[in-house]
C-alpha cells in the first residue's frame, strides 16, 4: 500500500459560515481520506485566527448569513488576508462555496452601503440588486470538464467572472447569475462555486480532485486508489433525472 | 348580514364538504377559497373570540400546542385549535371556518378560545388578523431556508408585530434561546419568560454543529454558553455587551432523563411541581415547559396545567408508538439538524440493534432544499446492528448521507413510493421486534396513510374531528 503524506486542510470560521451544511464537505474529504488511509488533519480556524498558510495543502470556506459575511469579510482581508492570498497563488487547493466563493473575489456591492472587499484571489465580483431581484433558488445541474455537477443553491448575490475561468455551464438552475450561463470558477487549484448540499458527497470527482491536487503539489503523482461509489453515482443519477438533463441515466427502481 | 363573508364561508364548506367526499382531509383547501373571496375572513371569525393564543417557533409547535390545548380543556375552557397540522393563514381560515354558520357567527354559547399553531413565516400576516391575548415563541432554527433564507431575516420580520402587541397582551417566550430571548424586550405588551435551569449531570458546554443562534444579537459579539441544553438553547451570555439569558419566570428543573421519559419540577413563583414526561428528549422538555407556561399566562394554575401535560399524548407523528401486523412501529419526525439531532440521541439511545427506516422527501412543507441532513448528527447512528431502509423522493441522497456518517451495512433503497418502503421495512422486521421510522413531514404523513391503509393507524383527520 502506498504511504500517502498527512494532508492539512484549514477550515475556515465553521461557526460563522456554514449556512447550508456547507461542513458536510469537509467531512466528506475527512471520510474518503479515511477510506484510504490518507491522514487528513483539519484545523478550524475562526475570527482572530491568524497561521501561516504556507503549512497547509487544502483551505476551505462555506457561506453565512449577510450579517455574518461581513464580519467575515473584515476577518479575511485584514487578518488572514495577505498569508491567505500569497499561498492561494502558490497552488494550495481551495473550494470555496457560496458566501465564501463570493468572499474570495475582488468585491460584493450590496443594494445600499459601501462596497465589501474581498480576498481578491477569483477574478470576479459579485453584485446584489436589492429585495426587488428575486434569490436564485433551487437545484442545479451543471456540466464541467469531468463531468455533471449537482446541488442546490441559494443566494440573492449575482457574481460576474472578469478573469476567471468558470467551473462549469449551467444546464439546469441559475448559477453565478442566471445571465450568462456559468457556474462557480477554476483559478490554479481553487474553485468556488455556488452548489451546496452537500457539494462533494455528490460529486465525488470533484473531492478527489481536490485530494490529487493537494498530493501532486506534495509530489506524490501516485494515483489515489479509487472507491466504491455507487451510493454517490445512485445520489447524482436521482437528481439529473429530477431535473430532467441527463440522457440515458438509468430508470429509478428499487434497488437493494 | 356579510354578504361577502356569507359568500366565502359558503365557498369553504361546500370545499369541505367536496375534500372529505373525496376521501381526503382538507386543511388548507378550504380556507384558501375563503379568503379568495373574502381576504378578511379570518379577522372577520377571529374579533368573536373571547381570547386567542398563537404559538409560532421553528421546532416543537404542533407538540408545544397539542399540551397547551390539554392543559386549557383540563381547565374547562373551549377550544378553537387548528390541530390538523395545517398553520397558514389558509388553516386558520378552515378552522375558524368549520365553526362558523353561514351567517358568520361562531357557533356554540359560552367563552371560546381560538388557540392557533403558526407557521414562522406566516406570522406577521396572521398577526393582522388575530389579536392575540398571549403569544408564544418557542424557539428559532435553520429550517426550510428555501423558503425564508435567514434565520435574522424571520426575527426581524417578526419585530414589528410583536411591538403592536396590545398592553393586555402577554408575550411568552423562551429565555434559553438568544434570538428569541431577545424580542421580550420590544413586546408591547406584558412578558413571561420559560426556561430550564438544570439537567442531570455534568453540563453539556460544547454547542452541535447545526447550532444557530451564536451571536449577540444586541451586538454581534460570540455568546459564552455555561451551559448547553441542546443546539443553541442554554445559559449564555455576551462577553460583549453582557447581555445575559433573562431568569426564567416558569422554569424547570430535569432530576433525570432517559428513552422512557423525564423527570421534572416546573417552578413559578414560590410554587413547585414535580411531573413524569413521557414524550422523550430534551426538546420535549422545552415543549412541556413552553405548553405549561402559556396555559399559565392564560390562567390555568400551575398545578393543573402541569398534570395535563404530563398526561397528554405525543402529537400527531411526533414520536408515537403504533402496532403494526405485530411489529411496534416507533415514528419519529425530522425537519432540520437540531430536531433531527435531539431524534437521533432519542433513537440511538434506546433502540441500537432495532430496524431504521429513513424518509427523506423534498416537497414544499419538507423544504426543497435537503443540504440540512448534512448538518444532522446521523454518525450517532454509525454502527446500526438493523437492518436500514432509505425511501421517500430523496431516498438516494438519505442513503449517501448515511453511508458517510458510518452505517456499512448495505441499506436498501426504496426511492419515490414511501408505501411500498414502509411495506418492504415492515416486512424485514420479524414479528414481535420493532422498526422505528424517521420521517420528513411529507414522508410521515404518506408513512401513516400507508399504515392506516393497513388498518393499523386512524387517519389523523378523523381522529381530530373525534
Amino acid at each position: 500500500m502506498t504511504h500517502f503524506p498527512q494532508l492539512r486542510l484549514a477550515y475556515l470560521y465553521p461557526r460563522l459560515m456554514n449556512l447550508y451544511s456547507d461542513t458536510g464537505n469537509v467531512w466528506c474529504l475527512r471520510q474518503r481520506c479515511r477510506w484510504r488511509g490518507i491522514d487528513l488533519v483539519v484545523d478550524e480556524l475562526e475570527l482572530g485566527a491568524d497561521p501561516d498558510f504556507s503549512h497547509y495543502d487544502l483551505v476551505f470556506i462555506g457561506g453565512g448569513e449577510d450579517r455574518q459575511q461581513v464580519i467575515a469579510a473584515h476577518d479575511l482581508t485584514r487578518v488572514k488576508g495577505p498569508a491567505l492570498l500569497a499561498a492561494l497563488k502558490d497552488g494550495l487547493v481551495c473550494l470555496a462555496i457560496c458566501g465564501g466563493f463570493q468572499l474570495f473575489g475582488d468585491y460584493y456591492r450590496p443594494a445600499v452601503g459601501d462596497d465589501l472587499p474581498g480576498l481578491g484571489y477569483f477574478r470576479a465580483y459579485t453584485q446584489h440588486f436589492g429585495p426587488g431581484t428575486p434569490r436564485c433558488v433551487g437545484n442545479v445541474a451543471a456540466e464541467g470538464p469531468g463531468g455533471w455537477l449537482v446541488g442546490f443553491e441559494n443566494h440573492g448575490g449575482r457574481t460576474t467572472l472578469t478573469g476567471s475561468a468558470p467551473l462549469a455551464k449551467v444546464r439546469s438552475g441559475f448559477g453565478n447569475n442566471g445571465q450568462d450561463g456559468s457556474e462557480g470558477a477554476i483559478e490554479g487549484n481553487a474553485m468556488g462555486t455556488y452548489l451546496h448540499g452537500s457539494f462533494l458527497p455528490k460529486n465525488p470527482a470533484i473531492a478527489d480532485d481536490l485530494l490529487t491536487r493537494a498530493l501532486v503539489r506534495r509530489g506524490v503523482d501516485t494515483p489515489l486508489p479509487p472507491l466504491d461509489d455507487t451510493a454517490e453515482t445512485d445520489a447524482r443519477t436521482a437528481l439529473l433525472r429530477k431535473l430532467g438533463v441527463a440522457k440515458g441515466a438509468p430508470s429509478r427502481s428499487c434497488v437493494s | 348580514m356579510q354578504p361577502r363573508l356569507t359568500a366565502a364561508l359558503t365557498a369553504t364548506h361546500l370545499a369541505t364538504w367536496v375534500s372529505a367526499a373525496g376521501g381526503r382531509g382538507g386543511t388548507s383547501l378550504p380556507g384558501l377559497v375563503g379568503l379568495r373571496i373574502d381576504p378578511l375572513l379570518v379577522a372577520k371569525l377571529a374579533s368573536q373570540l373571547d381570547s386567542t393564543i398563537v404559538v409560532a417557533g421553528t421546532n416543537g409547535k404542533t407538540t408545544t400546542t397539542a399540551w397547551l390545548g390539554s392543559a386549557l380543556r383540563a381547565d374547562r375552557r373551549r377550544l378553537i385549535h387548528n390541530r390538523e397540522g395545517s398553520n397558514m393563514l389558509r388553516g386558520v381560515a378552515t378552522t375558524l371556518a368549520r365553526r362558523a354558520t353561514l351567517g358568520g357567527s361562531l357557533v356554540g354559547r359560552g367563552p371560546l378560545a381560538g388557540l392557533f399553531e403558526v407557521d414562522e413565516a406566516a406570522l406577521p400576516g396572521i398577526l393582522a388578523q388575530v389579536r392575540p391575548s398571549t403569544l408564544v415563541l418557542t424557539n428559532l432554527f435553520r429550517d426550510q431556508l428555501d423558503r425564508y433564507s435567514e434565520l435574522a431575516l424571520v426575527a426581524e420580520h417578526w419585530n414589528a408585530p410583536i411591538r403592536a402587541l396590545p398592553a393586555s397582551s402577554t408575550l411568552v417566550v423562551n429565555a434559553d434561546d438568544p434570538l428569541v430571548a431577545s424580542l421580550g424586550e420590544i413586546s408591547g405588551g406584558k412578558v413571561l419568560y420559560f426556561g430550564v435551569e438544570s439537567w442531570p449531570g455534568d453540563p453539556r458546554t460544547e454547542l452541535a454543529r447545526s447550532a444557530d443562534s451564536l451571536y449577540c444579537p444586541a451586538c454581534g459579539t460570540g455568546l459564552e454558553f455555561a451551559s448547553v441544553a441542546y443546539a443553541h438553547l442554554g445559559h449564555y451570555h455576551c462577553p460583549g455587551c453582557g447581555r445575559e439569558r433573562p431568569t426564567a419566570d416558569v422554569s424547570a428543573r430535569v432530576s433525570s432523563e432517559g428513552v422512557h421519559g423525564t423527570s421534572l419540577t416546573v417552578s413559578l413563583a414560590g410554587q413547585s411541581v414535580e411531573m413524569r414526561l413521557a414524550a422523550p428528549g430534551r426538546y420535549n422538555v422545552y415543549n412541556a415547559v413552553a405548553a405549561i407556561a402559556g396555559a399559565v399566562a392564560v390562567g390555568v394554575p400551575l398545578d393543573r396545567a402541569v398534570a395535563a401535560v404530563a398526561a397528554a399524548k405525543g402529537a400527531f407523528g411526533r414520536a408515537e408508538t403504533i402496532e403494526a401486523a405485530g411489529r411496534t412501529v416507533r415514528l419519529y419526525l425530522i425537519k432540520n439538524p437540531t430536531g433531527a439531532d435531539e431524534v437521533l440521541r432519542v433513537v440511538q439511545g434506546g433502540q441500537q440493534g432495532r430496524d431504521l427506516l429513513t424518509l427523506l422527501s423534498d416537497n414544499a412543507a419538507d423544504g426543497h432544499d435537503i443540504s440540512w441532513i448534512w448538518d444532522a448528527g446521523f454518525e450517532l447512528l454509525a454502527g446500526w446492528e438493523g437492518r436500514v431502509t432509505c425511501g421517500g423522493a430523496r431516498a438516494e441522497d438519505m442513503a449517501l448521507r448515511l453511508k458517510y456518517a458510518g452505517i456499512e451495512e448495505p441499506v436498501v433503497v426504496v426511492p419515490d413510493d414511501v408505501g411500498e418502503a414502509v411495506r418492504r421495512a415492515l416486512d424485514g422486521t420479524s414479528i414481535g421486534g420493532t422498526l422505528v421510522i424517521v420521517a420528513t413531514y411529507t414522508a410521515m404523513l404518506a408513512a401513516r396513510d400507508a399504515l392506516a391503509r393497513a388498518g393499523h393507524v386512524r387517519q389523523y383527520w378523523r381522529e381530530a374531528a373525534g
